[in-house]
């Protein structure tokens, strides 16, 4: 299973979050300077847009074949 | 627009429990902004496929109207009608920041244990866990059986307090405990009556300063145990204190809402499971004198983990003093709390005014400074106005 991120195909599992996969594919800012702190939809350190729909909550979405993620920044 | 005679906000152990009790004799909907039920501690191992519950998840709820509920359904604005509001909001870590708290791989406690739960992959990684609380623990086992290295596990809190903890704790759960004791064992330094003054980022590593001590890691996790998510509470006008308050019916100050689990102190799952079943028996029209008894038993370890984690007072010095990010959304200093006050603190500062709305930077200037950071403004959690709006709609 795979999402897309900024255009690039990433394995990711079922069960998994967007946010643990991101990391995992060694991902060393989801904004400037910045990775995911709270991982449990308090801080809005890992949002992202997620299949068009912005400012969603990386580590609370899991992971959706072909799903797309991008980042505005960084 | 949903309507249901119990609406319960939270799938942890707590909301799960009440709803397992009303299933079949009330309406129920249950809502959790997670995909799975379980809320944080068990993350997605809880049951959900109970008869005449409505499961909604990827819901958050934005604003409360009267008996009335606007929500964020997984994208969608939708509203949802209760004769009976059950709070089971559960808890978030409680953050004081220090030099280099926002570098990347600095997490709190709780944040680095749920990310590993959704598949972060911390093996072969060097972690410290420093701050207070059992949670601290709870990560170690965690990450240890996800081949992580803890390097380091440092509580503020006096030896004799923790140990006092423990005893108690392991009374209750023998089995647990020596599992507990096996995996410090494994840890290669702990450490009592310190803390993270500072974090820098090295080559390829985080250099953390414990009281002078330099811990050398991959990973950082530093919190100072929980504090209840109050928000929606507040918002539905229930009174608080440091907690929901409730009386012994788990009733809040407002009729035919309720409030249990971390939402009224922090006393983990075993309070927040018997207290859910407890009352949901008791809005299913039954009085459970079983889940009375064990709710009042486990509830009694509520004031014990605050008086035995107790913050070092020189801690909370040191944190009124720090002159860097107060607010790691808006980057912001809070230079002490200007006028005694956040609500001026955020007019002068942008302390709190991110997206997360004070939820991290609020919560450390009232543990640090006793700052009141006063009721919260729906949405409670930022969305598109398109999504607020649809639901405003069919209010």
């Amino acid at each position: 299973m795979t999402i897309r991120v900024n255009g690039k195909a990433i394995a990711c599992e079922e069960g998994q979050s967007v946010a643990a996969a991101l990391m995992n594919e060694g991902l060393t800012e989801f904004r400037p300077g910045r990775l995911p702190y709270c991982g449990m939809g308090i801080c809005m350190e890992c949002t992202a847009t997620i299949n068009g729909r912005p400012g969603q909550r990386t580590c609370l979405v899991m992971c959706e074949d072909g799903m797309e993620v991008t980042f505005d920044q960084g | 627009m949903i309507k249901a005679e119990v609406a319960i906000i939270g799938a942890g152990p707590g909301g799960l429990a009440a709803a397992q009790a009303l299933a079949g004799n009330r309406s129920v909907a249950l809502i959790d902004m997670q995909a799975e039920p379980g809320g944080q501690i068990w993350r997605g191992a809880g049951r959900k496929g109970e008869e005449g519950i409505t499961w909604l998840p990827k819901t958050t709820v934005l604003d409360a109207e009267g008996d009335r509920l606007l929500l964020d359904r997984d994208g969608r604005g939708e509203v949802l009608q209760w004769k009976h509001l059950i709070l089971a909001c559960g808890a978030r870590d409680l953050s004081l920041p220090f030099p280099g708290w926002i570098l990347p791989g600095v997490f709190t406690v709780g944040g680095l244990q749920a990310m590993i739960k959704s598949g972060y992959d911390v093996a072969g990684k060097r972690l410290a866990i420093t701050g207070t609380g059992p949670l601290l623990f709870a990560l170690m086992e965690t990450a240890q059986a996800h081949g992580a290295e803890v390097v380091m596990l440092a509580d503020q809190t006096p030896k004799r307090q923790t140990v006092r903890f423990g005893k108690a704790a392991a009374m209750l759960k023998p089995a647990r405990a020596a599992r507990l004791a096996l995996a410090i064992t494994q840890v290669q330094a702990t450490r009592c009556e310190v803390w993270t003054r500072a974090i820098r980022q090295g080559d390829d590593e985080l250099i953390l300063d414990l009281c002078g001590e330099e811990i050398r890691c991959d990973l950082a996790a530093v919190s100072y145990g929980l504090v209840p998510n109050l928000e929606l509470a507040q918002l539905l006008g229930c009174e608080t204190g440091g907690g929901v308050n409730v009386n012994e019916r788990l009733e809040t100050s407002r009729p035919n809402v309720y409030a249990l689990g971390e939402q009224i102190g922090i006393g983990g799952q075993d309070a927040a499971w018997w207290e859910g079943r407890f009352l949901g028996s008791l809005l299913a029209g039954k009085m459970n004198s079983h889940a009375q008894k064990l709710m009042f038993r486990h509830g009694r370890i509520r004031g014990f983990i605050d008086e035995c984690f107790r913050l070092d007072p020189l801690l909370i010095e040191e944190t009124q003093a720090f002159t860097g990010s107060w607010c790691r959304c808006e980057k912001t200093a809070l230079n002490g709390l200007p006028e005694g006050s956040f609500a001026e603190a955020k007019l002068q500062t942008r302390v709190g005014m991110g997206p997360c709305q004070g939820k991290v930077c609020g919560a450390a200037a009232e543990a640090a400074f006793g700052a009141q950071v006063g009721s919260p403004r729906p949405p409670l959690f930022p969305t598109e106005l398109r999504v607020y709006q649809e639901a405003l709609e069919q209010l």
